[in-house]
């Protein structure tokens, strides 16, 4: 039988195993995480989060989403949040502490305490930066291509087809000088 | 009791913090959109979550307790087994590309990332592993991929047609670049011979140069001595003009133009005229000045040649004058004041005159005594050499008294008194007895003479018989005095309304450096005058003035040895006749 304090300890060593726990994983998860309350303050912010936006903990924590989000945007994602429960890929952008501005797109989750209703919300973002990048490289690489196979077709187009129109030019002068000499003959 | 309490409260409170930490947890693991799971050190899987189950399909049930290598491929199983091994032994997270098997056998590649978890003694206590699924992110690289690879096939096709344009380039470029070349050879070819006739051209320029540099120095020195030229041109100028003015005679220049450049001043003085008031004036506008209208009657508006003619001033002056054409500058009146010779010559011409008169006289009367004497019967007495002597008188006399009438003659000619009485005649009528007393004369020398008459009647010619009887006896007595054999031909003829007579001879002839002056007074050719010492020089100046003053010509041809020709014609057209007597 475990006494009391037998007890106590087990589940002040499990708290801080999970929170240990919850910490690490926190921290850990390679994507740039946050928590907001249902106001939309910042609660707790993960370092994917601070490397992806180069905002500090203590920059972020206890602002509003609006820091970085669209005011309207912010809005509308953490009312839907709270209302459907969840919103996957919601394409937006935030706005770096360098201004410069993040292509993502959002998963967020509400969080709900029992018998207190939704406490909060995560929100994680997934920089589409690279995508975009690459699409853009695709797309210039397309466009590179495209132009050199236009180069190419001109200069085909310049040596073929010039050789091809002096045959052209000179059958045609060939046929006239046949229609010359049956016009003097005739 | 309040210690009891307390344990309760604090162990409730605990477990509810310890619930809502799980809680939490799986709110979160459940919210993460990443596949999650808990590793233990030994690769067991301890948990995981929805997102997890969304990509391996495996419930959480089916994961928890199996090795984590399950869900993957066989070929990279050895790969998670170096990955767990990495993460075991680092702090940092570790990442890996590899291939998750689903539970329906699908292949999703995916990248897994893991960071190792410690306990409170820093030993390895799991790690908590992700999995992206990048099947998009491949598919978009594979996607990526083909597009380069299709666009580098078009871009190998337009290259390997460009290539085949280029060989057909290439070919065309070699065969032209061969046309070039044997242009080029021919161009160079061209280009040495050019250069060869360049260089040729360079040497002729250059010696042309050279050529060029001694004409210059030529020219320099030329127009030194053009320079000097022109000073002593000034000098001569100013002597040519210092001797026209102080010329004795007087000058008038003509330009090209016919109009008046220069006079000198006894000009001035011979017409009582002044340079600038005739200067540039034509010689019709010279009228004007009534002094100069003799001068303007003889020259003729243009400016005919005159050698030595006269004319009469209003002050009753005489002047000579001669019209001397000069090439390129027009014509040189020179006008020689004769006057005073006028003058001798008429105190001269009345002498001669009184002198011949006075002679005349005395040798007629000797004349008409020694013809008494040589036809007195008696003479006979008279011995023959006294005779002979009184014969040679006669004859001397006779010539004496020829040359005073001669003389006489000239006189009246120069003092234009030698006035006839013309009469319309038949010329023949004058000729004929001339030349019957002059046949037998000629004959006797044993010549031949021939007379050669007109055909028909001749025209009737206005002339003093006399005085051209003279002149046909002058022209006869010459041929037959200065032929000495052969023949004499005598002519007479009808030529373009006028009479013309001719004696031909095949005397001695006349030289011909003196053939000008066979009609000037006193004249006798060189070789006459060793024939002949009795001739005056009268005859033929006597003959040209009668025939001039009945409007004929006189004229002569003549060759040293082989004999002369003396003709003279006069007008027949009655017309011509009237004009020229009225004139008179």
């Amino acid at each position: 039988m475990v006494n009391d304090d037998g007890k106590i300890k087990t589940l002040t060593e499990d708290i801080s195993l999970l929170e240990t726990y919850i910490q690490d994983l926190f921290s850990f998860t390679p994507l740039p995480l946050c928590f907001v309350n249902p106001k939309g303050m910042v609660l707790e912010v993960n370092p994917a989060f601070v490397k992806a936006t180069g905002y500090d903990e203590y920059d972020v924590v206890g602002e509003n989403l609006t820091l970085f989000m669209e005011e309207k945007n912010a809005k509308e994602i953490l009312e839907k949040t709270i209302k459907e429960g969840l919103v996957e890929r919601e394409k937006t952008k935030i706005k770096k502490k360098d201004e410069r501005v993040l292509p993502v797109t959002v998963f967020a989750k509400s969080r709900k305490i029992k018998g207190e209703g939704v406490n909060g919300a995560f929100l994680s973002f997934f920089d589409l930066t690279e995508v975009e990048e690459k699409e853009k490289k695709v797309k210039e690489s397309n466009e590179k291509l495209r132009e050199k196979v236009e180069e190419l077709e001109k200069i085909n187009k310049l040596t073929i087809g010039r050789e091809l129109k002096m045959i052209e030019l000179k059958e045609e002068i060939n046929k006239l000088k046949k229609k010359l000499k049956r016009n003097k003959e005739g | 009791m309040m210690e009891e309490e307390t344990k309760e409260e604090v162990i409730e409170n605990e477990s509810g913090e310890l619930e809502d930490l799980r809680r939490y947890i799986e709110d979160f693991t459940s919210f993460l959109p990443l596949a999650f799971c808990m590793v233990n050190p030994l690769d067991y899987i301890l948990d995981c979550n929805h997102a997890f189950r969304d990509v391996s399909g495996y419930e959480k049930m089916e994961t928890i307790g199996r090795n984590i290598d399950f869900l993957f491929k066989d070929k990279d199983k050895g790969k998670i087994e170096m990955f767990s091994t990495r993460v075991a032994n680092k702090d940092s997270v570790v990442e890996e590309e590899v291939t998750l098997v689903t539970k329906g056998k699908k292949e999703i590649p995916v990248r897994i990332s893991a960071l190792s978890r410690k306990d409170d003694e820093g030993n390895f206590s799991g790690y908590f592993l992700t999995i992206s699924d990048i099947t998009e992110t491949k598919r978009f690289e594979e996607e990526l991929e083909r597009k380069i690879k299709e666009r580098t096939k078009e871009l190998q096709k337009a290259k390997e047609k460009l290539e085949e344009s280029e060989k057909v380039l290439e070919v065309r470029i070699m065969a032209r670049t061969q046309e070039l070349e044997e242009i080029n050879e021919k161009l160079e070819e061209k280009v040495k011979e050019r250069t060869r006739e360049i260089e040729k051209k360079a040497e002729e320029l250059e010696k042309k140069a050279e050529e060029m540099r001694q004409t210059q120095t030529a020219l320099l020195n030329l127009a030194e001595d053009t320079d000097k030229a022109s000073k002593d041109a000034e000098k001569e100028k100013e002597k040519t003009l210092a001797v026209i003015k102080n010329f004795v005679d007087g000058l008038i220049l003509f330009d090209l133009n016919k109009k008046v450049s220069l006079i000198n001043p006894e000009t001035e003085k011979m017409f009582g005229i002044k340079l600038k008031d005739v200067i540039g004036k034509s010689v019709k506008e010279l009228k004007s000045f009534p002094a100069l209208d003799p001068f303007v009657d003889l020259v003729g508006e243009e400016l005919k040649e005159i050698f030595r003619e006269e004319i009469a001033t209003e002050k009753g002056a005489f002047l000579e004058v001669t019209t001397i054409p000069v090439k390129d500058v027009g014509t040189l009146v020179n006008i020689h004041d004769i006057t005073r010779e006028k003058g001798i010559e008429k105190i001269k011409s009345e002498f001669v005159s009184v002198a011949a008169h006075q002679l005349r006289t005395p040798l007629s009367g000797i004349k008409w005594t020694l013809q008494t004497i040589l036809e007195e019967e008696d003479s006979a007495e008279i011995p023959e050499e006294i005779m002979s002597f009184i014969r040679k008188a006669y004859e001397a006399n006779d010539r004496m008294v020829n040359l005073v009438n001669d003389l006489l003659n000239v006189t009246r000619i120069e003092e234009g008194r030698y006035i006839y009485e013309p009469e319309e005649t038949d010329l023949m009528e004058i000729v004929d007895p001339v030349i019957e007393a002059y046949k037998d004369h000629i004959r006797k020398k044993q010549i031949e003479f021939e007379v050669q008459k007109p055909a028909e009647k001749l025209p009737k010619v206005k002339v003093d018989r006399e005085k051209i009887t003279m002149v046909v006896q002058n022209f006869l007595d010459n041929a037959m005095k200065y032929t000495k054999e052969g023949k004499i031909i005598f002519k007479v003829e009808s030529i373009n309304g006028k009479v013309k007579v001719s004696t031909t001879d095949t005397g001695v002839g006349i030289p011909d450096d003196q053939q000008k002056r066979m009609f000037n007074k006193f004249f006798r050719a060189a070789n006459v005058q060793r024939m002949d010492t009795e001739g005056s020089g009268l005859g033929l100046f006597i003959a040209k003035n009668v025939v001039e003053a009945h409007g004929g010509k006189v004229g002569f041809t003549s060759k040293i040895g082989e004999g002369s020709t003396f003709y003279f014609t006069l007008p027949a057209n009655k017309e011509e006749i009237d004009s020229f007597f009225e004139a008179f």
